[in-house]
């Protein structure tokens, strides 16, 4: 029996695998299933995903060389020049994202089985969650760009589904519309992007003959590449990127995903589904390298969303829409990275900001759970942070493990964000050229006011006076330990993940040579980073100049200062009683009312609204002319109802030949074969 | 030969035109059965023996009969039309009491139609179409080229099949067989076309479950449990069913 | 000197006759009947043709394909008639008469 897992294809589909049948059953039989069951099988089927893929990791993936597993299944189409195979292609990058994945759908699951302990859509829940699991891991694991698009539409109708998980409240529905609606927006992008390489390249696989790579490879070498087309594409790519990982202008779905249940929110809306947009392009770092002009887009969006994201959490009072903006604005900084061409830092910067920021929203959704004991479930008071405030004593692992994940996210020294984001701002600022400087500061500033929401939430939440109801506080208790343990574990996580990849300047003072996280990454960007080089691109800290370690010195410590001083500031602020009155009064002008700077961000820089104005409000008009005239009068008036007036017409008239008399028909059946035998013969004796 | 075939050609005919003049059922069934046997003798004439036998056992035996069995559970000797009663020998049991004495009193009335009673007048449209038809197919057949169609011309002895035959003495002989014998259609239908006769065996069992089916007793039962009613002459009951 | 000619014409004369038959007749048995006299000029036609391939072909199969077809609409004739008989037999129960003109729901 041991000997199965032997097979490291066996082992491969065992990892998708599992979470879909976790699925079936809990979608099949788990309405007829007690909670326990129902939790519990979807619990132990992402484990066993976890399991296998560690183990996976540790006997398959720890060599030198011939650490790729590729297993096909059946083919999928094979289409003219198109074959696609249902086949799973596991390399270090998958192999990463497969443990991420795994790892904190496991621990999100259990800390699920208390969260949603009381929910009548248990089962239901599960059911999506486990399906969700397993089209994340077909589209990290998938083989080809189409299955990779495959999960993709996969996570975004899991995502939809548990947006409006809770679908008796009309605000969860249209939070569920809205997300699938704009991330069609993004999956046409994808779409487009996919056609134009397959038009160039060919091919939609990687990994094997015949592959992306290759047809890339050859291409740069003969100098047949069409760079406007590539730009295209790339272009294109990333607009799906955007949908699916929440970038201007295409950011709008994700704060109102909110809406759904909070280790939902965490476990797609902060650490896995929302990287998927990294994911593909890094996937695809061999292609993006050479198209200049979207990498540069790539990262200006980037360092925009990063920063316009970032103010607007400042004034946010819910503590999920607080998260939410983060979130958006942490992809920014990946977002970054990828399009300075520093593709490993932006991975990396995934990896860490899985672990806290799904800490922080276990740890809200920790905080939300106590209050909902008395507020009931679905009051907006439950998530308000101005009726918060003194958790602290109440629940001391919940106040500690946020903590530790707002230190991470902070960037302060030693935590896992400081090293993933100091790695993108040093990644700008060595650059040196105008773009990078613009990314650098847009950076800078996005950093600064990551550190004031991160710390202005912990103040919030856990220190002060309690604002809200007086039986709330009393009522307000530590969460079950089946919720504690994942808070702890991923603490445990935020504070360590950054150790992996030490900058370049500290290696060189402690005088080690870790560098692993990059190492073990190199072969997935050998080809990208190639190109790179060459192209005179990238001007990592490969080179370890005095100037070069200098800078990074620099780099960091501006960003380390810059985060303990705002932090500091924010904390001090936010935890005194007194000072909540006066932020109040701050909001205010002095005419008493708000301050326009205040509604411009309360309000999200009115983005929903222009939507709402420049694209639905036009499209409904749009759409309710077409409805008049196309629908009413050409297809109901004319097509329908006219063809079959005329059909009917016609048939009136043509009915009457029908006589129902066998004899009738005989004859005319006599009088057929008399006139054709007569014109054939006239025909043959020509 | 050549008198073989006009003597049967002419039993056929003579079947022919008895099946075409009668009104009467039992007539035209005689007249179908002389067509046929004619048309046996013209395939022995033809040097096909086996189907000439094939034609009398199936055509003349079993054909006949059925049709012979239905003749006796429909009318038989004046096919009424929608408007007239039936008079059949097997559903009159069905009938209501007035409709039999009715039925009783005509009988009684007139005497069953002789051969040359039931004899029926031509149906002009009919005969000109059929007619137009024959003179299509007359034309074209005397267009035929006389060179391929003039004659029938030599049969071999025997045909070579192949197959050899174990004498007594253990040497072996070429089996040969002649034209149109039992040996020669067998070999035709396993050698050259065993999947037609296959398909035609399903054919028929096909053919016979069918008919089982359609002529079960309770179909009406079973298919339409509420009937729509019907208008007219048809409101006599629906009492076909139940004899 | 017995033609193939001589043959198909009688083959063609029994069919315009049965089809006479079948246009000129009310009563389905009738109908059932002349139709059966067509299929049987069209075995004749058959056999005639298989005697005249026969006389300049050695090739028994090719020889006896005629015939072998005559058998064929033969098996099928029969299967026609057990078909067609038990549905003269179901609309006689039903509408009492085997008037191929009472079954015509199907007008208009």
């Amino acid at each position: 029996m041991l000997h199965l897992f032997e097979n490291k294809e066996l082992l491969l589909w065992l990892v998708p695998l599992a979470p879909l049948f976790g699925f079936l059953i809990n979608g099949f039989f788990g309405r007829r299933m007690n909670p326990t069951s129902s939790g519990g099988v979807a619990s132990a089927s992402v484990i066993v995903a976890f399991l296998a893929a560690l183990s996976l990791f540790i006997y398959h993936m720890n060599g030198q060389e011939h650490d790729v597993v590729a297993t096909s299944l059946f083919t999928w189409m094979d289409v003219a020049g198109l074959k696609v195979n249902m086949g799973l292609h596991l390399d270090r990058l998958s192999a990463l994202y497969m443990l991420v994945i795994t790892g904190v759908a496991s621990l999100i699951h259990i800390y699920s089985v208390g969260y949603m302990s009381h929910d009548e859509g248990y089962w239901r829940y599960f059911a999506y969650l486990n399906l969700f699991v397993f089209s994340m891991l077909m589209l990290v694991l998938g083989d080809s760009l189409l299955t990779l698009f495959l999960g993709w539409e996969g996570v975004g109708l899991c995502s939809y589904l548990l947006i409006g998980f809770w679908y008796k409240h009309d605000a969860n529905c249209n939070a569920g519309k809205k997300a699938f609606i704009v991330n069609r927006v993004g999956d046409f992008g994808f779409m487009a992007g996919m056609f134009l390489l397959f038009y160039q390249f060919g091919s939609l696989s990687y990994g094997g003959d015949g592959s992306l790579e290759q047809q890339v490879a050859q291409a740069t070498a003969a100098g047949a590449l069409n760079l406007p087309l590539l730009n295209l594409a790339c272009v294109c790519l990333f607009i799906g990127a955007c949908g699916k990982s929440a970038q201007i202008p295409l950011y709008v779905w994700l704060p109102d995903a909110m809406a759904g249940p909070t280790p939902v929110s965490a476990l797609i809306h902060a650490a896995t589904m929302v990287t998927a947009g990294i994911y593909m392009l890094a996937r695809l770092n061999f292609v993006f390298v050479h198209a200049e002009t979207a990498m540069a887009i790539v990262a200006v969006t980037g360092a925009i969303t990063a920063l316009f994201a970032g103010t607007i959490g400042l004034v946010q009072r819910d503590i999920k829409k607080v998260l939410a903006y983060s979130t958006v604005s942490q992809l920014g900084f990946m977002f970054m990275a990828a399009g300075l061409g520093a593709f490993p830092v932006a991975v990396f910067h995934v990896f860490t900001h899985a672990f806290f920021k799904a800490l922080l929203f276990l740890g809200s959704g920790s905080v939300i759970h106590s209050l909902e004991h008395t507020l009931g479930h679905g009051n907006p008071d439950s998530q308000d942070l101005w009726k918060m405030g003194g958790l602290k004593k109440k629940m001391p692992i919940t106040f500690v493990t946020m903590t530790v994940g707002s230190i991470a996210l902070a960037g302060i020294p030693l935590f896992a964000g400081f090293f993933s984001k100091d790695a993108i701002l040093y990644t700008a600022f060595h650059r040196g050229d105008a773009l990078g400087m613009f990314v650098y500061f847009c950076g800078l500033l996005a950093a600064i006011c990551t550190a004031f929401y991160s710390f202005r939430l912990i103040g919030l939440t856990f220190f002060g006076k309690w604002r809200g109801e007086e039986k709330v506080y009393a009522h307000a208790d530590e969460s079950p330990r089946s919720m504690a343990l994942p808070l702890i574990i991923l603490a445990f996580f935020a504070v360590f993940a950054g150790y992996l990849w030490l900058p370049v300047a500290v290696e060189h003072l402690l005088h080690v040579e870790s560098h692993s996280f990059q190492t073990w990454l190199a072969p997935i960007w050998a080809q990208g980073q190639a190109a790179l080089v060459d192209g005179n691109h990238l001007k990592m800290a490969t080179e370890h100049d005095a100037a070069a370690l200098t800078a990074e010195w620099m780099t960091m410590g501006i960003s380390s200062v810059v985060a303990v001083l705002v932090s500091v500031f924010a904390f001090l602020f936010y935890s005194k009683p007194e000072n909540i009155e006066k932020v109040k009064t701050l909001a205010l002008g002095s005419d008493g009312k708000p301050r326009f700077t205040y509604t411009l961000l309360l309000n999200k820089y009115y983005v929903d609204e222009i939507y709402n104005a420049v694209i639905i409000k036009p499209l409904k008009a749009l759409a309710d002319a077409a409805f008049v005239l196309v629908d009413l009068v050409i297809i109901d008036l004319v097509l329908v109802n006219g063809s079959a007036q005329l059909v009917k017409a016609g048939s009136d008239l043509m009915r009457r030949v029908q006589t129902g008399v066998v004899r009738h028909y005989l004859y005319a059946f006599a009088v057929g074969a008399v006139v054709m035998t007569t014109l054939f013969l006239l025909i043959a004796r020509q | 030969m050549e008198v073989l075939f006009l003597i049967s050609s002419i039993v056929c005919l003579l079947g022919t035109v008895l099946l075409l003049s009668h009104r009467n059922a039992v007539y035209g069934l005689l007249g179908l059965l002389v067509a046929f046997v004619g048309s046996a003798g013209v395939f022995r004439s033809l040097d096909a023996p086996f189907v000439a036998v094939a034609q009398v056992l199936v055509y003349a035996g079993a054909l006949a009969v059925m049709f012979l069995f239905v003749l006796m559970f429909t009318d038989t000797r004046t096919s009424l039309d929608r408007a007239g009663l039936p008079l059949s020998v097997g559903a009159r049991v069905n009938f209501k009491p007035e409709d039999v004495k009715k039925f009783k009193d005509e009988q009684a009335a007139q005497k069953p139609a002789s051969l040359l009673q039931s004899v029926q007048l031509p149906q002009p449209l009919a005969a000109v179409i059929a007619l137009a038809f024959f003179a299509c197919l007359a034309f074209a057949i005397h267009k035929l080229p006389d060179h391929t169609w003039g004659s029938f011309g030599e049969l071999p002895a025997n045909y070579e099949t192949g197959l050899v035959e174990r004498v007594a003495d253990g040497t072996t002989i070429d089996r040969k067989v002649g034209y149109g014998s039992t040996s020669a259609i067998s070999y035709t239908i396993f050698e050259g076309f065993p999947l037609a006769f296959e398909v035609v065996s399903l054919l028929i069992f096909a053919a016979v479950l069918g008919a089982v089916l359609l002529a079960r007793r309770h179909l009406e039962g079973l298919t339409a449990p509420s009937r729509p009613e019907r208008a007219g002459g048809d409101s006599h009951g629906h009492s076909g069913a139940h004899h | 000197m017995l033609e193939p000619k001589t043959v198909l014409f009688l083959s063609a004369l029994l069919f315009s006759a049965g089809m006479y038959g079948v246009l000129s007749r009310r009563n389905l048995l009738m109908l059932l009947m002349s139709l059966e006299l067509m299929l049987n000029a069209v075995n004749i036609a058959l056999v005639a043709y298989s005697r005249a391939w026969a006389g300049r072909q050695a090739d028994i199969v090719g020889a006896h394909t005629g015939q072998f077809f005559t058998l064929m609409v033969m098996a099928v004739a029969a299967s026609e008639v057990g078909i067609g008989l038990a549905i003269i037999v179901a609309i006689f129960r039903r509408k009492r008469s085997a008037d191929s003109e009472v079954a015509s729901e199907l007008k208009n």
